[in-house]
């Protein structure tokens, strides 16, 4: 190949090179579609395991019980009196003044709370008269226990926005007090 | 000798003639661009419109814009902003603590989620929601962003339930003229297109309207039992306490013209578009 060639070879590439830039450009624009696009996220922590306590105050063979939400999400909580067969338990409710009733006795046993219990709130009081038993005596037992169980259940909704309690998936804890005669 | 003389004498003469009628043409086409002048200016005024192609969209949840990303031309410029999703659920809780950001399991929340055309030409939209659970911040830490978490694999995206595409039964397969594109679709992701055309400043339908968490992650309980004396103690812990989970969204939007071509180009997705404008996905 001699110089002419070589020369005539590179201009000839040289011009082929500007064709293709020149028709790449316009062709680029032609292609571009109008698009856009937004993005964004959002979280929530999810509030389950509700923790709540029992407090108790026994005076003049009266135990005084409350149960106090200690937990960071809403809650329905229930109780359980156990005694002797031989005691005989007087269980009622102390509704306070422009206070509503809240504390039900079911067939099964247990007292359910039926409304729902807030962080930091406390249920009505629930009262238990111990009354000592003529059996008792005679057989001169002086001493007795009665076991408040508690148990308290995270608020789950229905479709309709109704709550509910699902005390399958209840926490439980036990207070044991004693009384003497 | 003479004779080669010659006929470069005449070559040259032909360059010169060349050269001068190239020179009369300038000339005159000097002056035709004078008087070209001089006509503009004792001409009419005429006013000439140069349209702006400027193309934005904007997600739209409960009534409140939460992202964009809009282009005006004129100042060749992007403009983009927004918040975070889900904090008007969290304020409007019934329940619980004012600011506690934390919602509960089996109750339904108000999520309707829309997308506007906020551009000035007519568009195509699509979105792609993505849900999943990362690790809470607990008591007293400093919060780290959710992209730095890690996802919590061992919890079903699923539970997240984003009415009416996921749920326990499945789910629809369009709704308020959304289509779910099922191939493109994970546990994890739902990807919908709106079949017609969003309009200028037009707000679509509704692609979702509520959102809940299933009730099946208050299930996983792990028990301790410890014995103290005459005592038994049985503690229950929820396995997925405080964990968060997350919702992502993206709106994708690209013109009407040739909108089968501009689909395919930009979202690599083969669509159909009838005469008037109705989208449906090549399956």
């Amino acid at each position: 190949m001699n110089r002419k060639q070589s020369y005539r070879k590179w201009t000839a590439l040289l011009t082929a090179l500007a064709l293709i830039l020149l028709f790449g450009s316009s062709l680029k624009d032609s292609l571009a579609y109008f698009t856009t696009y937004t993005t964004t996220r959002g979280s929530a922590r999810l509030a389950l395991g509700p923790r709540s306590e029992i407090e108790e105050t026994i005076e003049r063979q009266t135990k005084q019980i409350q149960i106090e939400n200690t937990g960071e999400t809403d809650c329905f909580v229930r109780a359980r009196i156990y005694a002797g067969s031989l005691l005989q338990l007087t269980e009622r409710e102390i509704v306070p003044e422009g206070g509503g009733s809240h504390w039900r006795k079911d067939g099964d046993g247990w007292w359910y709370y039926e409304a729902i219990l807030k962080p930091g709130e406390k249920t009505n009081v629930l009262s238990v008269k111990i009354d000592v038993t003529r059996e008792m005596m005679d057989q001169k037992i002086d001493n007795f226990n009665v076991v408040v169980v508690q148990e308290s259940t995270l608020v789950l909704y229905r479709e309709d926005g109704t709550p509910y309690a699902d005390w399958e998936l209840s926490i439980k804890s036990e207070e044991r007090g004693g009384a003497g005669s | 000798m003479k004779k080669k003389k010659k006929k470069m004498r005449s070559k040259g003469a032909y360059t010169t003639g060349f050269l001068f009628v190239a020179a009369i043409l300038l000339l005159l086409g000097s002056v035709a661009g004078s008087s070209q002048a001089a006509l503009t200016y004792y001409s009419e005024n005429y006013s000439a419109e140069l349209r702006m192609f400027d193309i934005g969209v904007t997600l739209v949840e409960n009534g409140n814009d939460i992202s964009w990303r809009n282009y005006t031309q004129k100042d060749d410029e992007w403009y983009e902003g927004g918040s975070a999703l889900l904090t008007h659920m969290l304020d409007d809780q019934i329940s619980g603590k004012e600011g506690t950001r934390e919602i509960q399991p089996g109750r339904q929340y108000a999520e309707e989620l829309c997308v506007r055309n906020t551009g000035n030409i007519d568009q195509y939209v699509r979105v792609m929601i993505y849900r999943y659970w990362v690790d809470g911040t607990k008591e007293g830490e400093t919060p780290i962003p959710i992209e730095d978490r890690a996802k919590r694999r061992d919890i079903s995206p699923e539970w997240i339930c984003l009415n009416p595409w996921a749920d326990q039964e499945g789910g629809a397969s369009s709704f308020n003229g959304w289509v779910l594109d099922e191939g493109a679709s994970t546990e994890e992701r739902t990807v919908l297109y709106y079949t017609g055309i969003l309009k200028t400043g037009e707000l679509s339908p509704a692609f979702a309207d509520k959102l809940s968490i299933n009730k099946e992650v208050a299930k996983r309980v792990t028990t301790k039992e410890t014995v103290n004396g005459n005592y038994k103690t049985i503690t229950m812990t929820y396995d997925y306490d405080g964990v968060e989970f997350v919702l992502e969204i993206d709106v994708d939007a690209v013109q009407t013209h040739n909108a089968a071509d501009a689909i395919k180009s930009t979202w690599g997705v083969d669509v159909d578009v009838d005469a008037a404008g109705n989208l449906t996905l090549r399956r």
